[in-house]
């Protein structure tokens, strides 16, 4: 018995800082719901979103999502947030159908919903806040064409299979090299699932089922965030870098990717705005709760970055 | 002749019990269901939230999502089995669900014709039969459970395999089924019966959600057939003592096979259901649930040995876990403890049935 009330005891001790958080004086609460805690990619999200709460002063930003891509956890967590009656909500969606009905809940509730880099067409959200990811795309495709007009053997990595927006990059991809020389091997996009490491595994795969393979585009940065597996990955190959018979056109602009297309370990990176996604968040939300109209789709930019030009973003 | 010395002995297994042995203690249910009200109240004092009718419902729909998998997971349990295949075969069934639905609804595809016409519209598709599409798709989705409970089943109660191992397989096998058959896509129930389907996975009756009345209902019948049935008496024997069980005349290998199919049968029930709420069956559904499902019922006093378990113990351990989880939530505290939290209590309940159970 004695263990029970210790360990009762311990659980309420956990719950204290609960008790110890003071009233508010923010009038606004969002939440910015990421499709994985454990990508690096919307920690910067969370950062602009953090940095613009303060600037506004009365809006709080609360960033909380599944810890690994999982489509039901996240909507577990959106109900959750519909349950504590939050100001409004702006999503990366994991999986467009799943999402669907959680942001019908939510509106259903009176909570205004957003989506940001990850769009869930169809459903009740208000508007969808992110990169073009047909544009995208298109620019990734573009960027190989430019390096390696000649053409070849590609394969792409993707993540989750339901996110609409990985989808629309794969297919801005194809479009760029529809008509050129490039062909598209079997088995491709790979979805790894946001998982950096099964990633790495992957385009280790695509190589070794396709010893000619000229170039792999994975159309979201997991690869680089595993840094360790993926600098084994490309020092394999630097031979091959080197010489332009493969080609690493890598999506996202993280500090990491840039240092490893600084070193030569892939050939050209295309970034999107993650912080501004976060900061956009927060003034889209007020703007709605404020009773403003809004923009239906809002994009935000990318960047193309080679070795040319990376040191301008290594600041 | 010496007198012989008046030597105190002591009995342990006469008189009346210790009081923390007895009654409501006399099983690990009772222990867990106090730790559960000591829970609640420090959930409801860390957020004014946790009790409102709309986070009671969506806590009892949620624990219903791994309770009515716990409850067939028990019943292997008590056979001093396991089955670690249950998290793969609720998202296999699932998906097999949504897939037989989509493709039976849409006009061009296999077999769809008899089961759908396109209105007048030239555009809605409208079931011939409202409703059978529905059934067809579930009694699918039920069907692949029964088979990988029968090869389960086979291997275990046949082929004298361990538990552990076969079922170890049948996860990698089931998780990439459900891989190639969705081309590691995923898919998610469409047609004219989709609405149908969702009323009866996620609706609710007089605010109770469906999943909830679903796990009463199979929460009681298990009661009754393990508590007053021959079968139940067969199943706890074999957890008990095995040979002695054969030795008496019990069908061990029908026993076992019965379990193992009940546990793959109430899995993809469960995935059935969670599919209906999700709005979804993607790929990676239900990973790792097996871990959550065993943990709520060892919490709740199945033992792994074999031999003791019961519904309502597999229920309170889903209840607890949920609740753990929810009031995390609600409290803001970071996501991360509950992980841990969850393993903790895991041991804490391990260890309080030994200490309970511990005679001096």
């Amino acid at each position: 018995m004695k263990k029970i009330l210790l360990f009762a005891a311990a659980v309420a001790a956990l719950a204290v800082p609960a008790f110890a958080v003071p009233a508010s004086a923010a009038s606004y609460k969002f939440i910015v719901v990421p499709k994985a805690m454990n990508n690096p990619f919307f920690d910067f999200a969370r950062d602009g979103c953090l940095a613009e709460a303060k600037k506004l002063g009365n809006v709080e930003c609360v960033y909380k999502g599944p810890i690994e891509h999982e489509p039901a956890t996240q909507a577990q967590i959106i109900q959750d947030f519909i349950t504590q009656k939050v100001d409004g909500l702006s999503i990366s969606v994991a999986d467009t159908a799943s999402m669907i009905k959680s942001i019908e809940a939510a509106t259903a509730a009176g909570i205004p919903v957003i989506t940001f880099d990850s769009d869930a067409p169809g459903s009740k959200r208000i508007a969808y806040l992110g990169t073009d990811n047909k544009e995208f795309g298109l620019a990734l495709g573009k960027m190989l064409l430019k390096l390696r007009p000649e053409g070849g053997k590609y394969g792409m990595v993707s993540g989750g299979p339901g996110a609409a927006n990985l989808a629309e990059r794969v297919d801005g991809v194809r479009e760029a090299l529809k008509g050129s020389k490039w062909v598209e091997v079997s088995g491709s996009p790979t979805f790894c699932n946001d998982d950096p490491v099964l990633a790495n595994q992957q385009m280790d795969d695509l190589h070794t089922a396709t010893p000619d393979l000229a170039a792999i585009i994975p159309v979201g940065g997991w690869p680089m965030f595993a840094p360790e597996a993926y600098q084994k990955f490309a020092t394999k190959y630097k031979k091959d870098l080197d010489a332009g018979k493969f080609t690493l056109v890598v999506a996202d602009t993280l500090p990491v990717q840039l240092k490893f297309l600084k070193d030569g370990l892939a050939n050209a990176l295309v970034g999107q705005r993650p912080y501004e996604m976060g900061e956009k968040s927060m003034d889209t939300l007020l703007a709605i709760k404020k009773g403003e109209k809004v923009p239906e789709i809002i994009h935000t930019s990318l960047d193309l970055v080679t070795k040319d030009n990376v040191d301008s973003f290594m600041k | 002749m010496s007198v012989p010395q008046e030597a105190s002995v002591s009995y342990a297994n006469i008189g009346r019990e210790k009081w923390w042995r007895r009654g409501i203690f006399a099983s690990q249910v009772g222990y867990v269901t106090v730790a559960l009200l000591v829970l609640i109240v420090v959930m409801r004092l860390a957020s004014p939230y946790f009790l409102t009718q709309g986070n009671l419902q969506n806590v009892a729909q949620n624990f219903s999502f791994i309770a009515i998998s716990a409850l067939g997971a028990t019943f292997v349990i008590i056979t001093a089995g396991i089955d670690l295949s249950v998290g793969s075969m609720m998202c296999f069934s699932a998906m097999i669900t949504s897939m037989v639905m989509t493709s039976l609804s849409t006009p061009g595809m296999f077999g769809a014709d008899l089961f759908v016409h396109v209105a007048a519209d030239g555009k809605t598709v409208v079931a011939n039969t409202p409703g059978l599409i529905l059934t067809i798709s579930i009694l699918a989705g039920v069907g692949v459970a029964l088979i990988v409970g029968l090869v389960n089943g086979f291997c275990v109660a046949a082929l004298g395999l361990s538990p552990f191992v076969t079922t170890l397989g049948t996860l990698s096998i089931v998780r990439g089924l459900a891989y190639v058959v969705s081309n590691g896509r995923g898919s998610f129930p469409g047609g004219p019966d989709v609405d149908y389907f969702y009323a009866i996975t996620s609706g609710s009756l007089f605010g109770v959600p469906a999943p909830f009345i679903y796990l009463v209902f199979f929460g009681a019948l298990m009661a009754v057939v393990l508590h007053h049935t021959a079968f139940g008496r067969h199943v706890f024997a074999i957890g008990g003592n095995e040979k002695a069980a054969e030795m008496t005349g019990v069908n061990v290998a029908g026993t076992k096979m019965a379990v193992y199919v009940i546990c793959s049968l109430a899995a993809g029930v469960q995935g059935i259901i969670i599919c209906g709420w999700l709005g979804s069956a993607p790929a990676n559904m239900a990973i790792s649930y097996e871990l959550k499902v065993i943990a709520a019922a060892v919490i709740g006093g199945a033992n792994l040995a074999g031999g003791v378990g019961g519904p309502l113990g597999a229920i309170i351990g889903c209840v607890l876990l949920e609740v753990i989880r929810n009031g995390l939530v609600l409290a803001q505290v970071n996501s991360y403890v509950q992980e841990t939290l969850v393993g903790v209590i895991i041991i804490a309940a391990v260890l309080v049935d030994r200490f309970r159970s511990r005679r001096s």
